[in-house]
């Protein structure tokens, strides 16, 4: 437990600017709305000259654009590339601090196993997970909700925010791994916005390709925003592999951590 | 007598380079043991490795008859580690951070903490970051000895420490010795480990040389010669069985000696002497002379 206590210490701070930024972007985007649902003929004009790729890779599906789950699809485009980020930070981050900051030293000579010293950074992991998204649904469902007159379709809405929530797991266990089988991460925002923004890239390439396949190469697509709006469900295929992305990403940290050498300096 | 700590056969790799060959030698219960050798000889491998913060190659390690990598926790309760580089979390205090350490321990350490800042001077309630490398070393000092361990195990612990400091950081450890703690201490300087050794173990290279009681080491060390006279000494002068390395340059000549004193002494007295100068060669030069020596008989 005292693990725990001092790693949520640790990470506090960063997470409250997080949450500030996931906050401050969702409400500049949906600021927007109004003025888009008013004038929402002269905007399906102007997007009807963008290329289809184009929409796609923003996030836009004009079918649903008007309703506000539908802008709000669009939005969490946005809202899912920042927590993303986010859990990245914290999984490439989380272990190889210890030996970045020379306090593996410290920690690895107490009486406590690697393993429980792994178990309690993720149950650490998990808790600001949890926090980060309710505090982002408590303050995007009302927002969203206020914009709606009447239409407001709530299970949609808490079935796109809960993807937040699992597509953070899936990057977290994938900078875990990346992290755990790396020889030395000399900084984590580097490789942390290198895979995020490699996933994302190749989430666009995957949307315009329209190859179903390459889909299942990046975390990205395994919960689309705007197709949730509409269909009000998760693709049962994407989200079983998201959960084995998470598995196999967790066990193999524990099996490389077990037997990593912790070098001194 | 019992073993604290039994090293048998321990071998470590890095790749293909080696770190430690074979590396055997025990260390009895209630003894303070130095661990010396020259920088990069292997005594951080061996000491990170039965502290299981690396996994051997080969060979095992055993701590109060537990094995080293399967019951390391087990151990840990009953160990204090020392780096010989301290670093802690940012933006803590002494105090938390010597609380978070003791927190790992199912044993209460507040009054220990308290005695132990004291003895070292230590002001509990400034930042680590604030604190120059000699205070962090004492917060290192304390975390280390907090839990009131059965084994002190100390990496190059002086290092970093003004004299003065030293000297208090030495009684400390002889208390902890007579408390009955066991002490396993590696340096690369000798007169450090002899004031507070019994027994050392010698690692050069990646192998362990010797291990020998201090007294016998001294016993059998040399000492280096350095005369000057008013006028030249005649060449091979002080050529006889136990001189090694001599040098002579007209009127000086310099040469490392082991055996009876008498002798030197004798032909000192036949010279009309300028300076005189008489040194415990340092460790390396014991390894250059007298191991290289060893070896070759």
């Amino acid at each position: 437990m005292n693990i725990l206590r001092h790693e949520l210490k640790a990470n506090l701070k960063s997470t409250v600017i997080w949450l500030l930024s996931l906050g401050g972007m969702f409400l500049v985007f949906m600021a927007f709305y109004p003025m888009i649902k008013s004038d929402m003929d002269t905007f399906t004009k102007l997007m009807e000259n963008f290329p289809p790729a184009m929409k796609a890779i923003f996030g836009i599906a004009m079918e649903n654009f008007a309703k506000p789950v539908g802008y709000y699809g669009f939005v969490f485009t946005y809202t899912a590339l920042l927590g993303a980020i986010q859990a990245m930070n914290l999984g490439v981050g989380i272990l190889s601090k210890e030996t970045r900051e020379r306090t593996a030293d410290f920690l690895m000579t107490k009486p406590v196993s690697r393993p429980k010293i792994l178990t309690m950074k993720l149950l650490a992991a998990l808790t600001l997970f949890l926090v980060t998204n309710a505090v982002y649904t408590l303050v995007s469902y009302p927002a969203v909700r206020g914009f709606s007159d009447g239409d407001f379709e709530s299970g949609k809405f808490l079935l796109i925010n809960l993807s937040l929530f699992f597509l953070q797991l899936i990057f977290f266990s994938v900078g875990l791994a990346v992290s755990s089988a790396a020889k030395k991460i000399k900084a984590v925002l580097p490789v942390s916005l290198g895979l995020v923004f490699g996933f994302f890239a190749v989430s666009a390439f995957a949307v315009t390709s329209k190859e179903d396949k390459l889909r299942y190469m990046t975390p990205f697509q395994y919960f689309k925003a705007d197709s949730i709006a509409i269909e009000g469900r998760y693709e049962t295929a994407f989200a079983v592999t998201g959960l084995f992305v998470v598995l196999a990403g967790i066990t193999a940290s524990y099996i490389l951590y077990k037997r990593r050498d912790i070098h001194s300096v | 007598m019992l073993n604290a700590i039994e090293i048998s056969n321990l071998t470590k790799y890095y790749g293909k380079s080696r770190g430690i060959e074979n590396v055997t030698f025990s260390v009895e219960e209630g003894e303070i043991f130095g661990f010396i050798g020259p920088n990069g000889a292997g005594k951080s491998t061996t000491i990170r490795t039965i502290l299981s913060l690396i996994y051997p190659t080969s060979g095992e390690a055993k701590i109060f008859g537990l094995d080293c990598i399967k019951q390391a926790p087990a151990i840990a309760e009953r160990v204090g580690y020392l780096p010989s580089e301290v670093f802690y979390y940012d933006g803590m205090k002494v105090k938390d951070l010597l609380n978070y350490s003791a927190s790992f321990y199912k044993k209460d350490c507040k009054g220990r903490i308290r005695e132990l800042a004291e003895r070292m001077d230590l002001d509990l309630n400034k930042k680590i970051d604030d604190l120059s490398f000699g205070n962090k070393k004492k917060v290192g000092i304390v975390q280390g000895l907090l839990h009131a361990p059965d084994l002190i195990i100390l990496d190059e612990p002086t290092s970093g420490l003004d004299p003065l400091m030293q000297q208090t950081f030495f009684e400390l450890i002889e208390s902890e010795n007579k408390r009955g703690a066991t002490v396993l201490m590696s340096s690369h300087v000798l007169s450090e480990v002899q004031r507070l050794c019994r027994r050392v173990a010698i690692i050069k290279e990646g192998r362990i040389v010797t291990v020998e009681k201090i007294a016998t080491l001294q016993q059998t060390s040399y000492k280096r010669f350095k005369v000057e006279a008013a006028a030249d000494i005649p060449a091979g002068y002080f050529a006889a069985a136990g001189v090694n390395d001599l040098r002579e340059e007209g009127r000086t000549h310099s040469f490392l000696y082991k055996g009876d004193i008498n002798a030197v002494t004798a032909k000192l007295a036949g010279l009309q002497l300028v300076n005189l100068w008489v040194d415990e060669p340092d460790l390396e030069e014991i390894f250059l002379h007298y191991y290289s020596a060893e070896a070759e008989i």
